[in-house]
């Protein structure tokens, strides 16, 4: 008896520490400084691959490099329309081949004058093979640039000239009208001289840039802190003192994060997330600059057959898949290239063959499958994702439902998907996207050339290819739209390599009464923080 | 008299460790190449000239075996090589980054283990069946059914979204590490609480106890002096097996928490296929794996003299 009332009374003594315990811990994090009112935290997806524009592919390290650098022009916050940057006006000559930039007085963030010649000399960098920049044939067509990247040519013979300290002049083959859009994006933006070899000038102390913001702190997969840069030619106009970039790969994180005040927007989210969101202040979507489709092998068969492309398309219900499954507000697509293009190039993209199961059917039957009868199972492969996989099973009912054909899914990593595309080793179709570089109808119009290395449908059509090149050397616009406008006809009313099945939104998510001006949707889901207004 | 014994023990370990790394490291080296894909499969396929400008800088033209060769060599020297994926950092930049947040967070996660699963189970077990010890079973159900990458979302639904009482993710307070170590800590608390109750149970039933309480010592040196050490040799037995479950938790509650540590980069690397942060990661674990459990070898030994005799 007494042994027992011992026992418990020791017992009741540790429980009583246990509960000492927790309470520590809990007070200690009762007390936390609260961030600066000027402070700007955002989630920016996962770590950026780099900060060094001649390897920045991602939309993340995008949206770092454009905070602390800036090219010639830049993004106008409503439109992303490009607009003096650097450069305080260009102009080109009537048959488009010279475009002539005159810079503003500018400085480095470490006080060095900015001149044409740094400019010259970021875009040669870019070009330089020995940089092997995956970016590099954006400026394939300034005079003597993809021979230089080639190896073949030499920087010498790149037609890009710098004219005494604050004028860079382009020369190019043929017509480039989106090259004051292509020279506000970060693979553009200027690289300081004492940057170095690759990658050593990312760090804290190193990195010099032209930009609002200069980089403070970088800790991979967790944050890049950012501070106000005294030496910008705007730094009046520049209300935010600091920003924390946050980079995970967890989304459901970022959006936690969000959720409990810690930052004031997320960049990007699953739109299976977004439906909780729906009709609330903080969840703002835009049509944004990119078409999902799903590819088909056109080397393998069914699919060497553009009949059963053309089935298979016919029998999607994009409506249905937009409304139901995706409900963000994205549109349906028939065409290649997103319909929010025409704002800021004026093209208008074609219709594209609508929902027909009807005539989905009969061109099944046309192809010697009728009722789908002779068709093995058709493999349709995803790369890991939630929403992919919602699409995928969507279009997996809908093909048995209109076409009673045998749909299987395989759910693969992201790279072995990649690698099948690019080895045309997958058996059916796959899941892919596209993200514009800029708003015009080529960069999307280019994907599907013969010489495209993210073609990965097998697909290779001389008439198509030859109508793209008329229209890249066409100075006159309205021919040049035109002569798109047949090319996208071709490549979705009759060819079909892959089928397109929606236009992206962007969904993010703002704090309302954190971000109370500057921040403005736009088909790029360019956010210039430069512009961005915190309550005060 | 210690001496002899523990330097024989410690080039023991050392020369265990650097064979399991070798294999370790030629092992994951092949397995991690013979994935389909490479660093460079991006949405954006880069053209066949830049692949192989980009091939070339990281050697990946070369023939395999020598590649291993190369990255051996430089092992060798304290050189884990760039990141592919992570253009901006060395391998050893990343590890040197992350390599304290892990550490900070194992050790808590242990921290929290051992000192809520000891006592717990003493007092489980001081008062069998009671109240403490159905809430410690309790707890230890639950340790061992949830796995962290339930519990870990529901830790931050609850404290960190709707109580607010810590942050949902991130590492930039002390305080951060509360929930993380919680949900990292649970699984090894339930097997250190059972082994302890357990353990204290047996204790508790030799003949020395009984003599013991028959000189009429009080309750708590009954317990405290008598039956604690010889009940915890379960539980030090257990602490390489913990520390593999914790490193391994790492992997899935820095992802969970966003803590800026290396586990992180096991998972993250084998996807973007940045072969060597997932090497140097797997290396770094491994050493730590196979110190850990010498160490609790040789505390083994110097906790009970029967194994020591072994």
């Amino acid at each position: 008896m007494t042994q027992e009332s011992s026992s418990a009374r020791t017992a009741g003594h540790l429980g009583q520490n246990l509960v000492i315990l927790l309470a520590l811990g809990v007070a200690a994090c009762a007390h936390r400084e609260d961030a600066p009112a000027q402070t700007l935290r955002f989630h920016n997806m996962a770590e950026p691959r780099t900060l060094d524009p001649a390897g920045a592919t991602g939309v993340a390290d995008r949206n770092l490099l454009l905070a602390l650098s800036e090219g010639l022009a830049a993004f106008d916050p409503r439109t992303a329309a490009p607009v003096p940057g650097a450069a305080e006006r260009w102009e080109t000559s009537a048959d488009g081949l010279l475009w002539t930039f005159h810079l503003r007085a500018a400085r480095w963030s470490n006080g060095d004058p900015l001149t044409a010649a740094d400019f010259r000399r970021s875009w040669l960098r870019v070009l330089d093979p020995a940089t092997a920049s995956p970016l590099a044939s954006q400026l394939f067509e300034i005079v003597g640039a993809a021979e230089f990247a080639a190896g073949t040519g030499s920087a010498p013979q790149v037609g890009i000239e710098a004219h005494g300290d604050r004028e860079l002049r382009v020369r190019l083959r043929r017509p480039m009208p989106w090259l004051a859009q292509l020279s506000a994006s970060s693979p553009l933006v200027p690289v300081h001289s004492a940057a170095g070899a690759a990658g050593a000038f990312v760090r804290r102390e190193r990195f010099v840039g032209n930009g609002p913001f200069v980089l403070e702190e970088r800790v991979p997969n967790f944050r890049i802190v950012m501070v106000k840069n005294p030496n910008y030619w705007d730094a009046g106009n520049v209300t935010i003192q600091r920003i924390v970039a946050y980079s995970s790969e967890s989304k459901q994180a970022a959006v936690d994060a969000f959720r409990a005040g810690r930052t004031d927007w997320v960049d990007d989210f699953p739109s299976a997330q977004a439906s909780s969101w729906l009709g609330r202040p903080e969840l703002r979507t835009s049509p944004y600059l990119a078409v999902s489709f799903l590819r088909f092998n056109t080397t393998k068969a069914p699919f060497r057959d553009a009949r059963v492309r053309r089935a298979i398309h016919m029998a999607i219900d994009r409506t249905l898949l937009c409304e139901r499954v995706l409900r963000l507000g994205q549109r349906p697509a028939q065409q290649l290239v997103p319909r929010c293009v025409t704002g800021v190039s004026g093209y208008v993209p074609v219709a594209g063959l609508p929902f027909s199961p009807e005539r989905a059917r009969a061109l099944l039957a046309e192809a010697g499958f009728p009722q789908g009868r002779g068709l093995p199972p058709i493999e349709l492969q995803y790369d890991t994702n939630e929403d992919w996989k919602r699409i995928c099973e969507a279009v997996q009912a809908m093909l048995r439902e209109h076409l009673q054909i045998d749909v299987y899914l395989v759910n693969k990593e992201k790279k072995t998907v990649i690698d099948d595309e690019e080895r045309l080793a997958y058996l059916g179709m796959s899941r892919g996207s596209w993200i514009g570089d800029f708003a015009d109808p080529m960069a999307f119009l280019e994907v599907f050339t013969s010489s495209s290395s993210t073609n990965r449908t097998g697909f290779a059509n001389a008439q198509y290819d030859a109508l793209l090149e008329r229209a890249r050397a066409s100075a006159d616009e309205p021919a040049r739209r035109a002569l798109m406008a047949q090319a996208e006809r071709l490549l979705v009313e009759e060819e079909l390599p892959f089928t397109p099945l929606y236009e992206f939104v962007k969904q993010t998510l703002v704090h309302p009464e954190r971000i109370v001006d500057g921040f403005h949707e736009n088909l790029l889901g360019m956010h210039p923080m430069k512009w961005i207004r915190l309550r005060r | 008299m210690i001496h002899h014994p523990f330097t024989r023990a410690a080039v023991r370990v050392a020369a265990r460790t650097a064979g399991v790394l070798l294999a370790v490291a030629l092992l994951s080296f092949a397995l991690l190449r013979a994935a389909p894909g490479g660093p460079f499969s991006e949405d954006r396929s880069v053209p066949a000239a830049v692949r192989a400008n980009l091939e070339k800088r990281y050697h990946l033209d070369e023939p395999l075996a020598l590649q291993a060769a190369r990255y051996l060599w430089d092992l060798a020297h304290g050189d884990l090589g760039p990141s592919f994926r992570y253009a901006d950092f060395t391998v050893n930049d990343l590890l040197a980054v992350g390599l304290p947040s892990t550490l900070a967070l194992g050790a808590a996660a242990m921290a929290f283990a051992l000192a809520i699963g000891i006592p717990l189970g003493m007092a489980a077990a001081a008062r069998r069946g009671g109240l403490i010890d159905r809430l410690a079973s309790g707890i230890s159900v639950a340790g061992l059914a949830l796995p962290t990458f339930v519990l870990g979302p529901l830790l931050v639904a609850f404290f960190a979204v709707t109580l607010r009482w810590f942050e949902p993710s991130g590492l930039e307070h002390p305080a951060d590490l509360v929930l993380p170590a919680i949900a990292l800590g649970a699984g090894p608390l339930a097997v250190i609480t059972r082994l302890t109750r357990a353990g204290m149970l047996d204790t508790l039933s030799q003949e020395y106890i009984r003599t013991a309480r028959a000189k009429g010592l009080p309750e708590r040196t009954v317990l405290f002096r008598h039956g604690l050490r010889p009940s915890l040799v379960p539980v030090l037995t257990y602490l390489g097996p913990a520390l593999a479950a914790v490193l391994t938790g790492s992997l899935v509650v820095e992802s969970v928490f966003t803590i800026p540590g290396i586990g992180q980069y096991v998972v993250r690397g084998a996807f973007n296929r940045d072969y060597p942060v997932v090497l140097g990661v797997i290396l770094v674990g491994t050493t730590f794996l196979v110190v850990a459990n010498a160490l609790v070898d040789l505390l083994l030994t110097a906790l009970d003299p029967r194994v020591r005799e072994r």
